[in-house]
């Protein structure tokens, strides 16, 4: 077929494709839902929960992941468009605001305190539990991306990664009674970085067109 | 002088094809046409330049690739956005990708499609090229409407009375079908 054929064919095509953006909105909703529920209903809330969301120690452990979520879920939509770029130095902030977290428990931690509290007894679970309550979120970003033109597929990937990551964290964070940053920062970081790289991977994979 | 010349060009090339597309993004069949035209020699001569030692074929394949790909990507356009920059890195992004899966990595700086000056189109050499073999590997009725369309010029609704296939379901095998074809050269073509 002649590339002027080729043209022809094209020009009748007139179905428009929804954007990645419509895509995400009709994913991502249902995906939080399925987490939250999960939560709810497997793992339990914690109650109180204002324990959780209203004491200055303990509450970064929700907010912080959420705030990631809301500010990279941006950047990885955005890189759905093939002319986007995104700079991504800024988002040291967010281990550097962990390191301090950390630097503050263990100058306020008692010395014999400090390695059970870094320890706790959710480890596992919370390694387990972080990424896979943030895979629905991961693909439902990863959906949409696919929907997009990205030329940065592992950008992409581990922004919707950390973005999905944050999510997926923030819910457990729900749950889990572990209240030390020296818990919660550097086992929560580790999923969360986890996810990331998850996302990273998938990304180099799936976002190919 | 030439300079000018080229650099006015470049200019009009930029406002002509936001305006293009934005009509056809209206539903202004003609103006995509006159876009894909236009955006097709600029693509020929940096697949040209490129592709030194493939053959004249292969790099109109290369050329289709691209073009097939704008195409369903055009939803990631932004009206308001300039659609020559877009274009270049959609067509950038394909290129590389289809010199890559031909066993070359090629560098490609996407200055390069801005400060090409589109190839006068020689003798179109496709004749019987890849899209062709590929045409085989969708399902006969698909495979059949893509060719009245293509080849023999027909419009939706003829396509459809053709093919006893309403309007609507003409459109979205069409859809489908390109789809499909841009899947099937994603995986059939490993040299």
């Amino acid at each position: 077929m002649k590339t002027e054929d080729l043209i022809s064919v094209l020009q009748q095509d007139t179905l428009p494709d929804p954007r990645p953006k419509q895509v995400l909105g009709r994913w991502l909703v249902p995906a939080l839902l399925l987490s939250a529920l999960f939560v709810i209903s497997v793992y339990g809330l914690r109650f109180p929960l204002e324990q959780t969301l209203m004491t200055p120690e303990i509450a970064p452990k929700f907010y912080l992941p959420l705030v990631l979520a809301v500010l990279v879920t941006p950047m990885a939509v955005r890189l759905g468009r093939p002319t986007a770029k995104v700079s991504t130095g800024w988002l040291w902030i967010f281990p550097a605001i962990g390191a301090a977290l950390l630097a503050y428990a263990f100058l306020t931690t008692p010395d014999g305190q400090r390695m059970a509290d870094f320890e706790g007894e959710t480890i596992l679970p919370c390694l387990i539990s972080v990424p896979m309550l943030s895979l629905p979120a991961l693909g439902a970003l990863l959906v949409s991306l696919r929907k997009g033109a990205v030329t940065r597929p592992a950008q992409a990937g581990a922004l919707a990664g950390l973005a999905a990551g944050g999510m997926g964290t923030a819910i457990y964070a729900l749950h889990c009674t572990e209240d030390s940053p020296l818990f919660y920062v550097t086992w929560y970081g580790l999923g969360i970085v986890v996810v990331m790289l998850v996302g990273a991977l998938i990304g180099t994979r799936v976002l190919r067109w | 002088m030439i300079a000018n010349e080229g650099m006015a060009m470049m200019h009009d090339r930029r406002a002509d094809w936001s305006q293009l597309l934005r009509a056809a993004n209206a539903g202004d069949k003609r103006a995509y046409g006159l876009f894909l035209q236009a955006v097709t020699p600029v693509l020929r001569s940096v697949v040209r330049a490129r592709g030194a030692g493939l053959s004249e074929a292969d790099c109109e394949d290369v050329v289709q690739e691209a073009l097939l790909a704008i195409h369903l990507k055009r939803h990631t356009w932004r009206e308001d956005e300039p659609a020559a920059p877009w274009c270049y890195a959609i067509a950038r992004h394909k290129v590389v990708d289809a010199f890559r899966k031909r066993g070359r990595r090629i560098h490609l700086p996407v200055e390069d499609f801005a400060e090409m000056l589109p190839a006068a189109p020689e003798a179109d050499p496709t004749e019987k090229a890849d899209i062709e073999t590929f045409l085989t590997h969708l399902e006969p009725r698909a495979a059949q409407l893509v060719r009245a369309i293509g080849l023999e010029g027909k419009s939706i609704a003829e396509t459809g009375d053709a093919l006893d296939m309403s309007e609507g379901a003409v459109r979205v095998m069409l859809h489908r079908s390109l789809k499909k074809l841009a899947a099937l050269r994603e995986r059939l073509i490993e040299i």
